[in-house]
Order: C-alpha cells, then structure tokens, then sequence
C-alpha cells in the first residue's frame, strides 16, 4: 500500500504546465512553422500543415485569441493578402512549451 | 526518444520548399550561358549586369508563379541570411573569375599559379566550381545541388582529360541548370495548379 502511495505521488510536476493550446498537433505544427519564420501568407501555411481552410482557419482564430499570433491583413497590388505573424506573447510561448515537454519528456523517462 | 523539436530542420524544409520551383536554377543556368556569350564575343564586362537583372527577374518570377500557387513566405534574419551567403557564393565565383582573368590579363598573377591554370584550367576552375556548390547546397539544403557539384566536377574532369574548351563544359554545366530548372518549374506547375490560391480569394 505504501508502495502504491509512493508510486501515485510521484506523478511528472510539468503536466500542468503544459500549454494545451499549443499542444494540439495542428496548432503546434503552426506555431513551429510561424516561429521560423518573420511572416508568412495562410496559403504557404495551408500548404506546408496539409490542412483544410476551414481547419486552418479554425486553429488560427484560437491561437489569435490566446495572443500567440496576429494576423495582418494588406493588399499586394489590388489584391487582398493576409500574412500570419508570431506576437513575442506567442514565441515566448513556443519557447515554453518546448522547455516544458523536454523537462516532462526527462521527467517520465527516469 | 527525441525531447525537442528539430527548429534546424523544420526550417530547412520550409526553405526547400520554398525553392522547389526550380526558378533559382533557371536564372543560375542563364547566368552561366550569358557570361559564355558575353565571353566568347569578348564583352565579359557585360556579364556582371546580368546579375542586377537576374535579382530583379527573380523577385518578379517568385511573385508570379511561386507565391499564388504556394504562397508567400518572409524568412527571419536566419533565412535571409542563408539567401545572401548564396548569392555571395555565386556572385563571389563570377567574381573571383573575373579578377582572374583580369590579372592573367595584366601578366601579374605568380608563375606558380599560371603555370597551373595554363596546364589544369578545366581542373581548376571545376574544383572550385564543385566546392562552391557543394557548399551552397550544405547551407541551403537544397539536395540538387550536391548533383549540380558532382556533375560540374565530372564536366570539368572529363573536359581536362580529352582537352576540350573551358567554355565547352561550362556551356554543357550551364544547359544542365537550366534544362533542370525548367523540368523542375513544369513540375511544380503542374504540382500546384492556381485552384488552391481561386478558393482562397474566393471565401
């Protein structure tokens, strides 16, 4: 009985901090994709991620509510572009959750 | 059990991505073709223009063809630094002949170096030619170029052995660029059809 106290206390501490809006394998293949780069257009991300518009689009509106990226919208000649941009709030973000899944990842494998 | 994500590689694949369409081929293989008939009608000064032309015609090709089908793409510091030592290289190895030439010209370059440009000119400049684009495709990541090299370095080798003109194989070095950058830009064409760009406008 001890033993399984034991075993159920030492449960991985970074779990919980985890950012789950980035953990999911859409979004994080975004925010990867967004933090090598300065700026980037939705058809050069719809391309690389293999997604769907409406999928694609979906995933961004929540990662622009969280504050992990701003979307700019400007016209190249009379044609309207949207570019995708990492705000720092984002890429600091990135930068953590990469952080906290190596020390989890650490972690689990002891 | 890898613990990070690979930034090194994603971004290398994006950059490769990016220059799949072949358009960066097209232009050095043009490059190369120009400088030989601006060489062979002794106007090599004419050659270097190509260069500032080349840039202008890169730009607006990317805008046409590249980015409505696969779209646009501003690369970081990083990126844009990997792109100018690109152009350093080709730019520098244009150069790098050109003072050659001028010096060989001018009768100022050390005996040792013109007795062996005289005896292995084919050898020497495809060396140097197969380095500078084993290099360019180390950095880009680009693996076509690692082609490009073996097979400027077998043009210049083959060139050396049964004595034929340096603008021989430069000219069959220049045709390969360019003959492979227009199979690679019909490629992508056909890969990408503007459909995907229709449907963006479109929503």
């Amino acid at each position: 009985m001890a033993n399984k106290d034991k075993k159920m206390s030492h449960r991985p501490q970074h779990i919980t901090t985890i950012d789950k809006i980035i953990h999911e394998p859409a979004r994080l293949t975004i925010m990867a994709q967004l933090y090598i780069v300065e700026s980037t257009d939705f058809l050069f991300i719809m391309k690389q991620t293999g997604l769907t518009f409406g999928n694609l689009s979906a995933h961004l509106t929540k990662l622009e509510a969280a504050g992990y990226i701003t979307v700019i919208k400007e016209f190249v000649g009379k044609k309207p572009h949207t570019m995708l941009q990492l705000t720092t709030k984002g890429r600091s973000a990135f930068e953590d959750y990469r952080n906290n899944m190596k020390d989890f990842l650490t972690e689990i494998s002891m | 059990m890898s613990e990070d994500i690979d930034l090194k590689q994603i971004e290398k694949k994006t950059y490769k991505f990016y220059h799949q369409d072949g358009i960066i081929d097209i232009l050095i293989g043009c490059g190369i073709l120009f400088a030989i008939l601006c060489f062979l009608s002794e106007m090599l000064w004419l050659s270097g223009a190509f260069v500032i032309f080349a840039v202008l015609l890169y730009t607006s090709i990317k805008q046409k063809i590249t980015s409505p089908r696969i779209g646009f793409v501003k690369f970081g510091q990083k990126g844009q630094h990997r792109t100018l030592f690109i152009l350093t290289i080709l730019i520098g190895n244009i150069f790098l002949l050109f003072f050659l030439g001028l010096f060989l010209y001018r009768n100022s370059v050390p005996q040792w170096i013109t007795e062996n440009l005289t005896t292995y000119p084919s050898l020497i400049l495809g060396g140097i030619a197969c380095i500078l684009t084993l290099l360019t495709a180390l950095i880009s990541g680009i693996k076509r170029f690692y082609f490009y090299g073996a097979a400027i370095l077998t043009s210049f080798v083959i060139g050396q052995i049964i004595s034929i003109d340096l603008w021989v194989s430069s000219t069959i070095v220049g045709l390969l660029f360019f003959l492979t950058g227009l199979i690679k830009l019909m490629n992508f064409i056909q890969k990408y059809p503007l459909q995907a760009k229709e449907i963006f406008n479109g929503k």
